[in-house]
């Protein structure tokens, strides 16, 4: 009786073995990669970029690259060995390329046979993964992935009979118990590989007899039916290795990442050493902490292997000479990017169930940016201390959030989501919905220009007191900035000075229906009231759903839905998804490329004007500034040729700041916008569009050289008729000469 | 002839208007030579914006200089991207001809050429949405290149065909 009851025991024992060791062991969780880094002759490259890069994907510096991931320098020319990479359209291979640079980046590309190359894309870095709910990371490896001396390590200090043993290795418990009594404490385990991974994977943490039993039987039953190098295999992804946050690091593969940097088939025998040191308690020996706790641990397990025979004295001694070479997470590669992150989980739910995405092992490639992700957190923190320290604030009191977009194909290039980058907190890049003030201006005028039969960027608008009743029949008395009413203004100079009155007049006009289904055009998807306060921006939304309507302007009036995702593909690298590029026309582009020329006069000559304070004349960008009442939000959006930002700066209890956009958001944004080196507005008009030569404030037609002529550009057939005293004295003048000339010809 | 055109563009003339024409600032790299469309007048300068001392606007409005001096342009790697593009859609592989077109488009998106190779992509696809989409996107950014734009303007009416 008893031994058919231990017998069925043994077989229920069996199956929860055989279910779990033949299904799939562990969720992989889904990997986040940076953009490629695409080298070229042209590339606004510099060689500290490319240095950056390498060393963000744990490339080592060498005096020559011989073997993959090893780079050097000599002079202008940088030399690496990059590793193989599997891309969503195939593999690239690993290569030695040689990258010369001179003053304005990448000179020439070839490769280590000196034959020229046209173009090479870098692997991309690693930036986060998208792990379940129970918090385990594990990037998986195979049994042949496991170096020879990790391997040796791990058996000479956990169980130096795994090869001989059935499960249990009762000499190793008669050997641990002896050590112990001796020590008076807990010096040594007796349980093999086999044992510590069974505990793992099937028993509760608790101590008593029976779960000891279990164990042992469960040891003997997987030893049985498994070969032992898929046991190895099992405990090297299995083992417990660090924490990162509330991450838990799994395996040795995600810890040589975690740890170094590096693919863990890479890592040298002082590396591995220390991983193995760190399974007898990983938070205790964490070498990042505790690095004298954890050299001295690493030793002895190079110390057991040269007495255990697997390793001589003289390559211990080597290997003890060497540091932890633990990087520093935060300066070196493996950054995770939180706030990125995030928004890619966001679009991806759209597509895939949460527990596809934290177990599949699926990669994900991403438009991510690290350069300038980097320049973008760097710029925000000096900014905001210096806005802080003339305005002798608090330090920390003001927050901010910024979106970087590359606009013509609408993808997110970086994201920030408030001062403490790297941060897991609230991310207002996406979740700060506030008013955005003026920024909606640019919507109405470029409306009002898509209608070139009544508006023309000189037609006149009456900046004029106006009081407008709402539907519970309270009185709306709009005010301009400086409380002041300007009068007839020509249309640009309304945008440029950003006038509230002349805009809400404009709007009235226009329609607040038409200005609504306007914006919905543009692609702003929350519900807009049609009341006339959204003139003025009584409309709230995130940064990173203000950057989706800049990008239109930004883009010729094409709509593209901003993305964070490129390609996903599953764990073997087959293309599951491709997120391609999608462009929509929702405005015409010449009423565009009048919006984008007066909003290139706000930075110039209007409420932007402090832009150039920061960057050169030469660089020509567009941009609005945007506040919000009792100066709660300070915004500012812009465009360069190839980039977009928006930056906002408030504060999380919605105090007033004291700032307007031109003093809070568009500092921080001229910082990043100079630290990026944009390229300059360099728009070819579209045929739609003819300049001609006005006076700015009367919209009267003038010639080249008249008093305060300017050659402004105008839907054809809308240019002005009326026509300048000057140039109806020259053209009275010229009409003799005409005379004369044909007289005499 | 010189008398003709006077005629025919007489007030433009009398004026000294200027037009900027489509093709005079490049920063994208149009296929061929910008040709002047047929409606703009002869002459072919860019107003002198700063002209108008003394004013108070006067230099937003000066047309954007061309941007192609600005930076070398990736000419060959864009060139090996369109190769690969093209070899792949002979192959029968549409999505690895869009792939490097869009890698191509991250790397010059000004480029009116690529825009449209992605637009011809597509419409092999039967994505005519996208294929009309890229295909309008090509020809805002297509300058003067008559050949660009009449190709341009074939992909978007067999697109809405398609639809």
């Amino acid at each position: 009786m008893t031994l058919l009851v231990g017998g069925a025991y043994v077989l229920h024992l069996s199956q929860v073995v055989r279910v779990k060791f033949e299904g799939k062991r562990w969720a992989v969780p889904a990997r986040v990669f940076a953009r490629p880094l695409e080298l070229y002759p042209g590339a606004p490259i510099t060689r500290g970029r490319l240095e950056t890069e390498l060393e963000r994907l744990g490339y080592r510096r060498v005096k020559r690259p011989v073997a993959p991931a090893q780079w050097s320098r000599h002079g202008e020319w940088i030399e690496f060995h990059s590793r193989p990479f599997l891309f969503w359209d195939g593999t690239e291979p690993a290569r030695r390329v040689k990258v010369r640079f001179d003053g304005n980046g990448v000179a020439s590309l070839t490769t280590g046979q000196g034959k020229t190359l046209d173009l090479f894309r870098l692997e991309p870095p690693v930036i986060g993964s998208i792990y379940p709910a129970h918090r385990e990371d594990r990037v998986l490896v195979s049994r042949e992935a496991l170096p020879d001396h990790l391997v040796a390590a791990l058996l000479a200090v956990e169980d130096r009979r795994f090869y001989q043993h059935h499960g249990i290795d009762l000499g190793g418990i008669a050997r641990a118990l002896v050590a112990n009594l001796r020590a008076g404490r807990t010096v040594q385990g007796g349980s093999t590989l086999t044992q510590q991974l069974v505990k793992n994977f099937f028993l509760t943490p608790e101590r008593s007899l029976k779960r000891k039993i279990d164990e042992a039987l469960m040891a003997l039953i997987v030893e049985a039916r498994y070969e032992k190098d898929e046991i190895l295999e099992a405990y090297a992804n299995e083992v417990y290795l660090g924490q990162d946050g509330d991450r838990a690091i799994h395996g040795f593969g995600l810890a040589a990442w975690f740890y170094f940097n590096r693919p863990l088939e890479e890592l040298e025998l002082h590396e591995t050493a220390l991983l193995v040191a760190l399974l007898k308690g990983a938070s205790w020996y964490n070498p990042r902490l505790h690095p004298e706790r954890a050299r001295r641990r690493r030793d002895l397990v190079l110390d057991l292997m040269v007495r255990q025979g697997v390793l001589t004295e003289a390559a211990a001694r080597r290997a003890k000479a060497r540091p932890l070479g633990v990087t520093d997470r935060r300066r070196r590669g493996g950054a995770r990017q939180t706030a990125f992150v995030e928004l890619v989980r966001r679009q991806l739910r759209r597509d895939y169930r949460e527990e596809d995405l934290t177990s599949e092992g699926l990669r994900i490639f991403t438009t991510f940016d690290p350069w300038a992700q980097a320049q973008m957190e760097r710029t925000l923190a000096q900014g905001l201390a210096a806005i802080e320290k003339a305005r002798k604030l608090p330090p920390g009191t003001l927050e901010a959030a910024a979106v970087l977009v590359s606009p013509q194909a609408g993808e997110v290039r970086a994201l920030s989501g408030g001062r403490r980058a790297g941060y897991a907190g609230f991310n207002r890049a996406l979740d700060a919905i506030r008013p955005i003030g003026s920024l909606i201006k640019p919507a109405v005028y470029l409306l009002a220009l898509s209608q070139p039969d009544r508006y023309t960027l000189v037609t006149p608008l009456e900046d004029e007191p106006l009081a407008l009743k709402d539907g519970q029949g309270r009185v709306w008395r709009p005010r301009n900035y400086d409380r002041k009413a300007h009068g007839r203004v020509p249309l640009h100079r309304a945008l440029a000075e950003s006038y509230n009155l002349a805009t809400v007049r404009l709007g009235l006009d226009l329609g607040l229906e038409s200005v609504v289904a306007f914006l919905r055009r543009l692609g702003v998807e929350r519900s807009v009231q049609p009341v006339p306060a959204l003139l003025l921006g009584a409309l709230s939304l995130s940064p990173l759903e203000v950057a989706q309507m800049y990008q239109v302007f930004a883009a010729g009036g094409f709509r593209s839905p901003l993305r964070a995702i490129r390609e996903v593909t599953d764990a073997e690298g087959r293309p599951l998804q491709r997120y391609p590029v999608e462009v929509e026309q929702v405005v015409a582009p010449g009423p565009t490329y009048l919006l984008v020329r007066n909003l290139v006069e706000v930075v110039r000559e209007g409420t932007g004007k402090g832009v150039r304070r920061h960057l050169p004349d030469t660089v020509e960008v567009a941009g609005k500034t945007g506040t919000t009442n009792g100066l709660r939000d300070s915004w500012f959006a812009g465009f360069s040729g190839d980039w977009l930002a928006v930056v906002w700066v408030g504060r999380d209890d919605n105090r007033g700041t004291g700032l307007t956009g031109a003093t809070g958001a568009l500092p921080l944004w001229a910082r990043l916008m100079k630290a990026l080196k944009p390229l300059p507005l360099g728009r070819v008009p579209p045929e739609s569009v003819v300049h001609v030569w006005v006076e700015p404030d009367t919209g009267r037609l003038t010639a080249e050289g008249c008093p305060g002529a300017v050659a402004m550009p105008f839907i054809r057939g809308s240019e002005p008729r009326i026509r300048s005293d000057c140039l109806e004295a020259r053209s009275r003048k010229r009409g003799v000469v005409d005379f004369l000339e044909e007289l005499f010809q | 002839m010189r008398m003709r055109i006077e005629k025919r563009y007489r007030c433009w003339e009398i004026l000294g208007l200027v037009v900027l024409l489509g093709g005079c600032a490049s920063s994208g790299g149009p296929p061929s030579a910008p040709v002047r469309s047929k409606q703009t007048p002869v002459e072919h300068r860019m107003p002198a914006g700063d002209s108008g001392a003394g004013a108070s606007v006067t230099r937003p409005y000066r047309a954007p200089a061309p941007v192609s001096r600005a930076r070398p342009q990736p000419h060959r790697a864009v060139a090996a991207l369109l190769d690969r593009a093209a070899d792949r859609q002979r192959a029968g592989d549409l999505d690895g001809a869009a792939a490097a077109l869009e890698r191509a488009l991250r790397i010059a998106p000004d480029d009116a050429r690529i825009w449209n190779r992605l637009a011809r992509v597509r419409l092999a696809q039967g994505r005519f949405r996208q294929a009309a989409g890229l295909a309008a996107k090509s020809n805002s950014l297509a300058g003067g290149d008559p050949g660009l734009r009449a190709d341009n303007d074939r992909i978007i009416a067999r697109a809405r065909a398609g639809r």
